[in-house]
């Protein structure tokens, strides 16, 4: 079976950004996802571009933007499952803060998607 | 040429380095040099190609990375964008708080601009 590849975006702006970032590491650690520099696929690079095609793709997105989910697109690759952030935190008391630092309600929303992101891997 | 200059930062997800240079990129836009930098997203340059490639292209421009692979400096180069300053972080040069190493580095990258600015002047 391909191996789930987590490109979550850069997180260098916003807070929502920081929350998905927080979350492609959660998930990582608890599975045998890897992660790869979304920057290697904004460039080009081939080895990169070798693993997107071989990968079950998850993109984790902070902002309508969607960078993650937009790179991968441009490559013609299909993804397996495209989340973001300002979407999930819907209907969720919650107001993540801080970028290199998040406050407690953004890693509470970290946890709670990375929850949700390994529940939709293996169901 | 507009005065500010234009940060733009690999924050690779998959290494330290990536990390490291994000903080640097945080440290410049929020203490360091707040009046004086923008930040660009690089995945932006992808998804929203123009705008973001414009933007670069009317300011001076910084890469920061946290590799060899010099995916920041790489990104301008595809665009024609030459910068005037590029920083590579080598993570074995990285010892105990990532943080306090990435504040060192973003006051390299802020002597740089005092000194550039100040020969622009001269």
């Amino acid at each position: 079976m391909n191996k789930f590849l987590i490109l979550p975006c850069s997180g260098i702006g916003k807070s929502l950004g920081s929350v998905a970032r927080e979350a492609a590491y959660i998930v990582k650690e608890r599975t045998d996802a890897i992660i790869k520099c979304l920057p290697r696929i904004t460039v080009g690079e081939k080895e990169a571009l070798d693993l997107l095609n071989k990968s079950k793709i998850i993109t984790i997105d902070g902002c309508p933007e969607e960078c993650a989910l937009k790179n991968v697109q441009f490559s013609n690759v299909e993804v397996f499952r495209a989340f973001r952030v300002g979407k999930f935190i819907r209907g969720k008391k919650l107001k993540p803060d801080g970028i290199l630092e998040l406050n407690e309600d953004g890693k509470k929303l970290a946890e709670l998607l990375a929850e949700k992101i390994i529940g939709e891997m293996y169901e | 040429m507009n005065e500010k200059y234009a940060i733009i930062s690999c924050s690779g997800e998959e290494f330290l380095g990536g990390t490291v240079t994000r903080a640097i990129a945080r440290f410049l836009v929020e203490s360091l040099a707040c009046d004086r930098v923008v930040l660009t997203c690089l995945p932006l340059f992808l998804a929203e190609k123009d705008d973001e490639v414009e933007f670069d292209r009317s300011h001076r421009c910084i890469s920061i990375d946290g590799c060899d692979k010099r995916c920041a400096l790489n990104a301008l180069k595809i665009n024609c964008i030459e910068a005037v300053y590029s920083m590579v972080i080598n993570e074995d040069e990285i010892k105990g708080d990532y943080k306090e190493f990435a504040w060192k580095k973003a006051m390299e990258i802020k002597r740089f601009m005092e000194v550039e600015s100040k020969c622009n002047m001269e």
